[in-house]
């Protein structure tokens, strides 16, 4: 990797990292707010939010897949090194490297099905009950993101990336 | 695939390396694939990782995982730590003694024990030192004292616990209250014997006037309240289990708000921390139910309900098999992965044999408190590590045997008087 590139990926992993910090950080708060006024509302103004279990199922997907990104790229997740730890050099390149690809792959068969699913719902005209929104173009955007940390991962272990140390926002 | 072929493959994998959540998604494919062919398993993949995440229910994890980490952010924890000293520090081991009690205040407002450990750490190790209080006491109550994290509610491991088995998150919290308290107790107890084992002399410190102790109180009134708030919505049923999160996150807020904490560079850092370990943990979630599809068409339920009828022990035998299976995997694996791994099959046969399911939830959660402070890989000893690095791991682990007696304890308590837990969700 020439350093030029190198430069690039590192401010695109940046500007990965604060936008979808920003975009998490709107749904959790949104997400807080969908209960505190439908309990709120109910007990005080004797009217609930009206659709509040909806909302709730969406945002939580969305801050899923919102946080999913930035744990790619940070290695984040749990595994167990309690055999791995003692490796150095060559091999615990492997290790690192092996994991990510089998991580990518599992990632780009969920985003296939993801994708998949959301075709046929779509097909069905699946909506939610109450607010009628649609729930096929929902599932294509987890599986585009879905992807897009495949393609991430993928790209780690074949650069071979060092393991990040998580660094913030 | 036969399932102990693919048990092994699934252990192997993980001592591997590879992430849980794909280890677990990836030996439940090749093992439905195997079983009903490529169609079905493929699309159970869409289902699993979309249907089953968009729940109401689920909702609860973000949100308790958020309330936990704007706790930490506020600073109460310092607070929580200079309240229990008020009260306890003329006694010997006091110090300890108040760790153990601040760690309790503080689960009562966080789910994590290892947000617990970490923020204790900081505040009460630098005290313990300060006073005299060797090494091996003060870092074996905080990393003890940290393991309550869990079981006082709010509880992300009983959250878990109760999506894989259905059960209802509220009457689990509720049920953690008293083992949580005795916890506090038997901790406290542990403080005092490690005095005796190591002969350890600790000056007292002189006794504070009762004003000045109900003073001390002042700081951490709020956090208490908001306790007092999501357990006490939850036992009078003004709201869910999944709306008391909603509410104590909000209060969360709140609490951070009044403290002057709610800055917008740490909130930012604390809603993005708060979302990445939602990820992590849903996709844990959705390999273990994917996983869980593999282990019902595999037949491993009813293989090993077959061998118990046919070795014919009695349910608390099972139930002493299953202490010991916890203990070798605590050693071996890492909290959330154990729960998600053994929940789904030890529980069937528990609940067979019947035991409670509540019951076995606490059960389960204080078997997991035991893992996080026996070595070799105790979560919450290597969380010291990581806030006192120049502490040698011998002797924090050398300090937690009376604890780890403590827990063993405790969980004797449990079995023989399963009221411990069942009283208060019983009441509701």
């Amino acid at each position: 990797m020439t350093a030029r590139s190198g430069q690039i990926a590192i401010r695109a992993r940046r500007w990965l990292r604060l936008a979808t910090a920003v975009l998490c950080g709107a749904f959790l708060v949104a997400l807080t707010l969908v209960t505190v006024v439908d309990v709120i509302g109910r007990y005080l103004l004797s009217s609930p939010l009206p659709g509040a279990a909806e909302y709730t199922e969406i945002l939580l997907m969305a801050i899923v897949f919102m946080g999913l990104p930035a744990v790619c790229l940070d290695d984040g997740h749990i595994s167990v090194d309690l055999v791995t730890a003692n490796l150095k050099g060559v091999a615990a390149h492997l290790q690192l490297n092996l994991a990510r690809l089998l991580v990518a792959m599992v990632l780009g068969l969920v985003s296939w099905q993801l994708w998949k699913h959301g075709a046929q719902l779509e097909s069905y005209n699946e909506v939610t009950v109450y607010l009628r929104a649609p729930l096929g173009p929902f599932a294509k955007a987890t599986a585009i993101i879905a992807g897009l940390c495949a393609v991430i991962t993928f790209f780690m272990a074949v650069l071979r990336l060092p393991k990040s140390d998580g660094g913030g926002v | 695939m036969a399932w102990p072929i693919g048990m092994a493959l699934l252990l192997t994998l993980i001592f591997a390396g590879v992430p849980i959540a794909f280890a677990m998604t990836a030996v439940g494919l090749i093992g439905v694939v195997s079983i009903v062919g490529w169609h079905p398993a493929l699309s159970m993949l869409g289902q699993v990782f979309f249907d089953s995440g968009r729940s109401y229910t689920l909702s609860v994890v973000p949100l308790f995982l958020l309330m936990g980490n704007l706790v930490v952010q506020s600073g109460v924890a310092g607070d929580l730590y200079a309240a229990a000293n008020a009260w306890l520090r003329h006694r010997k081991g006091g110090l300890a003694m108040a760790t153990i009690v601040a760690c309790g205040g503080f689960s009562s407002v966080c789910g994590s024990s290892l947000a617990t450990t970490a923020t204790m750490a900081r505040i009460s190790l630098p005290a313990m030192r300060k006073y005299g209080y060797s090494d091996r006491l003060a870092a074996s109550s905080i990393a003890a004292g940290g393991t309550l994290g869990i079981l006082i509610p709010p509880s992300v491991i009983l959250v878990i616990y109760g999506i894989l088995t259905q059960q209802n998150i509220g009457k689990l919290f509720l049920a953690g209250v008293l083992p949580g308290l005795v916890g506090v107790v038997g901790y406290m107890i542990a403080v005092r014997l490690s005095l005796v084992v190591h002969r350890e002399e600790l000056e007292t410190q002189p006794k504070l006037p009762l004003v000045e102790r109900f003073q001390a109180l002042r700081g951490v009134v709020w956090a208490l309240a908001l306790f007092v708030f999501v357990l006490g919505g939850i036992y009078l049923g003004v709201f869910t289990a999944t709306e008391a999160a909603g509410m104590g996150a909000g209060g969360a807020f709140l609490l951070t708000f009044m403290r002057g904490r709610l800055t917008l560079r740490a909130t930012l850092s604390t809603l993005f921390d708060t979302a990445k370990t939602t990820a992590v943990m849903f996709f844990i979630l959705f390999g273990a139910l994917y996983f869980l599809n593999y282990v019902n068409f595999s037949g491993l339920t009813s293989d090993l309900r077959s061998w118990i009828n046919a070795l014919g022990v009695g349910p608390y035998s099972v139930i002493f098999m299953i202490v010991l299976i916890y203990l070798v995997l605590g050693c071996l694996l890492e909290s959330i992965s154990m729960i998600t791994l053994t929940v789904p099959i030890l529980f069937p046969i528990v609940t067979g044999l019947g035991f409670d399911p509540i019951w076995f939830g606490i059960f389960v959660v204080i078997a997991t408190e035991l893992s996080f402070i026996t070595p070799p890989i105790g979560m919450n000893v290597f969380v010291m590590r990581t806030v006192a690095p120049d502490i040698p791991l011998e002797r924090i682990f050398a300090g937690i045997v009376p604890f780890v007696a403590m827990d063993v304890v405790r969980l004797g308590l449990l079995i023989a008087l399963p009221a411990m837990a069942l009283l208060i969700p019983n009441s509701m």
